[in-house]
């Protein structure tokens, strides 16, 4: 805090204060008070320092973006929804992809635990039924695992609104502003041959699988998400180099968002933030 | 048809962008914390959201955000929990004085001082006069009060800091 006048000292004309001069750079002032003020900062090389400091300060946050706690009051996020894989992607490939989008906000963070969760029987899919039955099977025999190497596999989207495709292939990254029903086609970028790909979407009650099984370079998941704005919007994918050990009390935490942190593998959450159409 | 949701995020988004820098610059004046600073400065945003939903006309943006940090930062200040805190800071090491003289800084942080403690019309209208540099005039519009109300408080302020000063 920096006293502008002394104790005591009475008001003087000579410095432009700091509500004029916030008024000055946010043009609301009238143009009487504009050409007073003009005339006071020629006159007040301490004012027109504080007017450049307030300037510098004003144009270094001209591209912030908005922060997403402050976006979420306006324009509620959106819920992912998966949908039977209604597109001709190469039918019945044992497929596995990870994916996850957009937009404004991202964390990277380990996702713990494999088991089921609350809402897998809801969201149906073959290629996670079976996913997890191996996991269970395999559970037994899951010893340490290394840490994927690198930033984790490259996700590719494709966007379908209606009958086009307005993105094809696209990075997470660099999607063009989703809208209320489009639907995302996920595909793994790159991968290490042989990973385990888990994914979960957040639903009413808490994560639903959608994905679990191995998973390699260019395979693409075998259902669709749909974007909506009815709620929250939570994708979370992980990836292993073998499969993770089955832990009921793991599934657990998974499904109260606190999950632990198996060794070796690499997480993401991602936030889908959406304008409705 | 435009989404009015859509519509209130890019309003919002424009806003931002030409108030966050001055926002965060005011807090971070009268509260010496980035953090701080950056906190009262998103919570002033979510003030603007709530002001504006309940009808508040987009012309008073401006005003609105002034007016919000400062009482932010004052209900910070004076809040018993920040005393010590306050206290900490009002004994700077000498490097601080920058290039205030001694008496500069200790109006300083008698100012604070009397800041906290004074009651809280009297404690912003010191802060407008004193570190924003605000005529009597320019209080008293800003406040939506009478001039001589502005300057009677100022004559208690300034009664009670020359105490603090043992002056």
């Amino acid at each position: 805090m920096n006293v502008r006048r002394e104790i005591g000292e009475d008001p003087g004309d000579e410095e432009v204060s700091e509500w004029m001069l916030w008024r000055y750079l946010t043009d609301d002032l009238a143009p009487g008070e504009r050409e007073q003020v003009d005339a006071q900062l020629s006159a007040s090389p301490s004012s027109r320092a504080r007017l450049a400091e307030m300037k510098q300060a004003q144009s270094e946050a001209e591209n912030e973006p908005l922060p997403a706690a402050l976006r979420e009051r306006v324009a509620p996020p959106a819920v992912v929804r998966r949908l039977p894989r209604a597109w001709a992607w190469g039918s019945g490939i044992a497929i596995a992809a990870a994916a996850m989008l957009v937009v404004v906000s991202q964390r990277t963070e380990n996702i713990g635990g494999n088991a089921d969760v609350g809402g897998n029987a809801d969201v149906g899919g073959n290629a996670d039924i079976e996913g997890n039955a191996d996991v269970e099977s395999h559970a037994d025999r899951i010893v340490d695992t290394t840490r994927t190497k690198g930033d984790g596999p490259r996700l590719l989207v494709t966007v379908r609104r209606g009958d086009q495709a307005i993105a094809e292939d696209e990075s997470v990254r660099s999607l063009p502003e989703l809208r209320d029903g489009d639907q995302l086609e996920l595909r793994v970028g790159s991968l290490a041959a042989g990973s385990w790909l888990d994914v979960w979407g957040w639903e009413a009650q808490g994560w639903a699988r959608y994905f679990s099984d191995r998973a390699g370079s260019g395979d693409v998941l075998p259902f669709s998400v749909e974007v909506t704005t009815e709620g929250e919007t939570r994708l979370r994918w992980r990836v292993c180099p073998s499969p993770p050990r089955a832990d009921q009390e793991a599934a657990q935490k998974l499904a109260q968002d606190e999950a632990p942190d198996p060794a070796g593998c690499v997480s993401e959450e991602v936030t889908l933030r959406v304008h409705g159409s | 048809m435009s989404d009015p949701e859509e519509d209130e995020a890019a309003d919002l988004q424009r806003l931002y962008r030409r108030y966050v820098g001055l926002l965060r610059r005011r807090a971070l004046r009268l509260l010496r914390d980035e953090q701080l600073a950056e906190d009262l400065t998103q919570e002033a945003f979510v003030r603007w959201i709530e002001y504006h939903r309940g009808g508040g006309s987009a012309r008073d943006a401006s005003a609105f955000l002034f007016r919000t940090t400062t009482n932010l930062a004052l209900n910070y200040l004076r809040d018993r929990k920040n005393r010590g805190r306050l206290l900490d800071q009002k004994v700077a090491p000498a490097q601080e004085l920058g290039g205030k003289t001694a008496g500069q800084r200790a109006d300083e942080i008698a100012v604070r001082k009397v800041i906290a403690e004074s009651d809280e019309e009297g404690a912003r209208i010191a802060l407008l006069y004193y570190v924003d540099g605000m005529n009597q005039d320019e209080i008293a519009e800003h406040l939506g009060m009478q001039r001589r109300t502005v300057g009677r408080r100022l004559e208690r302020f300034v009664a009670d800091a020359r105490s603090a000063m043992g002056g």
